[in-house]
């Protein structure tokens, strides 16, 4: 078995130590940086995905999945600049202001990093203003804004607002998620995306940077 | 109309009682009531009572199973916008009182098996658990027809509130052996604190707390329901059976569809509040399991916001023969959201009566039906 092949498994069981392990065995082995990232790490992170967007999978799965990346990607980052490899894109992410719900957002982060997105992770009860200045700071492609709450998910409109009025509008994809949130919502407001979960929300995010 | 214990738990195991069972379980949102003041409505209205609501009479045994921490709620910082506190279980939270009614946790005091050994003593079992005083009173509560309620932690819920969501999903990974240790602590002490109370006042519904789905899904699946869950639930509900219990309710907002037979199969036979928001769908959920357990809830707050049309479809869709006839509670799938009129919740009211066949709103009533 190749030794990509095995940190892709290794990963999608969790093995957060053996993927190390093998991810610095594949570097010493002189395979290029890229291809470990791609076809080790990032192919196990959106296996993982597919199965969890299919509830074969859930989230503790996804959790220890994502920490075995972690300790992967650790190792390559180092390498990465020197061998030119870009992120797909950038992305700032963040519950909306008033709420303190995270869990959502952190599975939609981590399956954005499982795909190789570059993601600003602005935390909880995150003001629109926020989200649009580190939008233009970082020079994000993308907003994902989450909400839990049917009263915090008004800050969305104010984010669309924001973002308008300091003339990002139509360089910036605002992408929406959560529990009270929907398509209809979403058009109602002007964002741009809904997705119900967070592989789906990867998988929006990768088209809009391609 | 006042249902007796005897018709609930009838209804609840799929008995027809000659009678629908209409309810709202939790009542109106934070906000709603100054939009329904504002619209006009009346103070019977804004508590529930005016829509003569179905609600059966009840009682918490007097004991608690969960954690007794001994530690006294702290308030750190107290705006109006939010309120930074210590909570009982020395967890530092944060409520944003404009948008949300229960503070969430900025901490867990778990981080290692250590922490956990340090804090055990909150859920092993004590006399003081029990108020013995209060166990007359209660038993002649239910000689009346009261339902008794017995509370214990939940399985997915409590390690949650010790440790966080995250850390619990890992440690099911990294460290089964604290999870298993949590839950069998707990099912120690609840069946020792019901051992104690209920061979004086009989049990009838033993209920327990989880919340553990979001739209796209439960956190946890099957795996970890049969293995962690299941064991902690089983041991609990066959003591509850032995004191009477015929009812085992599970609250849990969100999509559980694909943990549906793991709790079914753990003891689980009434399932509420089934948000359809969420993908829950009490028809089809009736299709599939036929009369093995029972739905509370099941109609879609959210369609109360929209036209009357879209209520009308709502309830023509959810009241059918698959849902009539004993085993559902008709009621919306949460608390009643901001945004929905006074005008489209009296009608919701009055045509779900007329659907359900029951007569014209006759009398006042309400109480919450959220167990």
């Amino acid at each position: 078995m190749s030794i990509l092949v095995e940190i892709s498994e290794n990963l999608q069981r969790g093995k957060a130590k053996v993927v190390k392990e093998l991810v610095q065995q594949a570097i010493d082995q002189g395979i290029p940086v890229e291809q470990i990232l791609n076809e080790g790490l990032l192919s196990g992170m959106s296996i993982i995905g597919e199965k969890f967007k299919n509830n074969e999978v859930y989230v503790p799965e996804v959790l220890v999945a994502a920490r075995a990346m972690n300790q992967g990607t650790q190792l390559l980052k180092p390498l990465m600049a020197a061998a030119g490899v870009k992120a797909v894109g950038k992305v700032c992410i963040g519950t909306v202001q008033g709420d303190l719900h995270d869990i959502g957002k952190n599975l939609v982060k981590m399956m954005l990093e499982g795909k190789g997105l570059e993601v600003v992770d602005l935390g909880t009860d995150v003001s629109a203003e926020t989200f649009v200045n580190t939008a233009i700071e970082q020079n994000c492609q993308i907003i994902c804004c989450s909400a839990l709450l049917t009263t915090t998910m008004n800050v969305m409109e104010d984010v669309v607002k924001k973002a308008t009025e300091a003339g990002i509008r139509d360089k910036v994809t605002i992408m929406i998620g959560g529990a009270p949130v929907s398509d209809d919502y979403c058009k109602k407001i002007g964002a741009d995306i809904y997705t119900s979960d967070a592989a789906s929300a990867a998988d929006a995010a990768v088209n809009v940077c391609s | 109309m006042i249902w007796t214990r005897e018709q609930y738990i009838a209804h609840c195991n799929f008995e027809f009682t000659g009678r629908e069972m209409f309810c709202e379980l939790f009542g109106p949102l934070l906000q709603l009531e100054e939009e329904w003041r504002q619209q006009g409505a009346s103070e019977k209205e804004i508590a529930m009572t005016a829509f003569d609501w179905d609600y059966v009479l009840k009682t918490g045994l007097p004991c608690r199973t969960g954690a007794v921490t001994g530690l006294k709620p702290i308030i750190l910082e107290d705006t109006p916008d939010h309120t930074l506190s210590i909570d009982n279980m020395g967890r530092k939270s944060l409520l944003h009182k404009k948008a949300a009614t229960i503070p969430l946790p900025l901490e867990y005091p778990v981080k290692t098996a250590d922490d956990w050994l340090k804090i055990k003593h909150w859920y092993t079992f004590d006399e003081s658990r029990i108020d013995y005083g209060a166990i007359e009173s209660r038993k002649a509560l239910r000689d009346k027809g009261y339902l008794t309620l017995f509370s214990f932690p939940g399985g997915f819920d409590e390690p949650r509130q010790l440790l966080g969501e995250e850390e619990l999903c890992i440690a099911y990974y990294e460290d089964p052996e604290l999870i298993q240790d949590m839950l069998e602590t707990m099912a120690d002490t609840a069946i020792k604190v019901m051992e104690r109370v209920c061979d004086k006042v009989p049990l009838d519904n033993l209920c327990v707390h989880e919340d553990l789905a979001g739209k796209s899904g439960p956190l946890i699946g099957p795996a970890q329901v049969n293995e962690f869950v299941a064991p902690y639930y089983k041991k609990v509900w066959e003591a509850a059976k032995s004191f009477g219990a015929k009812i085992f309710s599970q609250d849990s907002d969100g999509n559980i569809e694909p943990v549906i037979d793991a709790f079914y199969d753990a003891g689980v036979n009434l399932f509420y509040p089934f948000e359809p928001a969420a993908g829950m769908d009490m028809v089809k959920t009736k299709q599939k399991y036929g009369k093995k357990f029972c739905i509370k809830g099941g109609i879609d707050k959210h369609v109360l916001r929209k036209e009357k049309e879209d209520i009308r479809k709502e309830l023509e869709y959810k009241i059918c023969d698959i849902t009539k006839g004993g085993g559902t509670i008709f009621a919306l799938d949460h608390r009643i959201p901001n945004g929905v009129s006074i005008e489209n919740y009296r009608y919701y009211v009055n045509l779900g009566r007329e659907m359900l066949g029951l007569p014209p709103i006759q009398g006042e009533g309400w109480q919450r039906m959220a167990f």
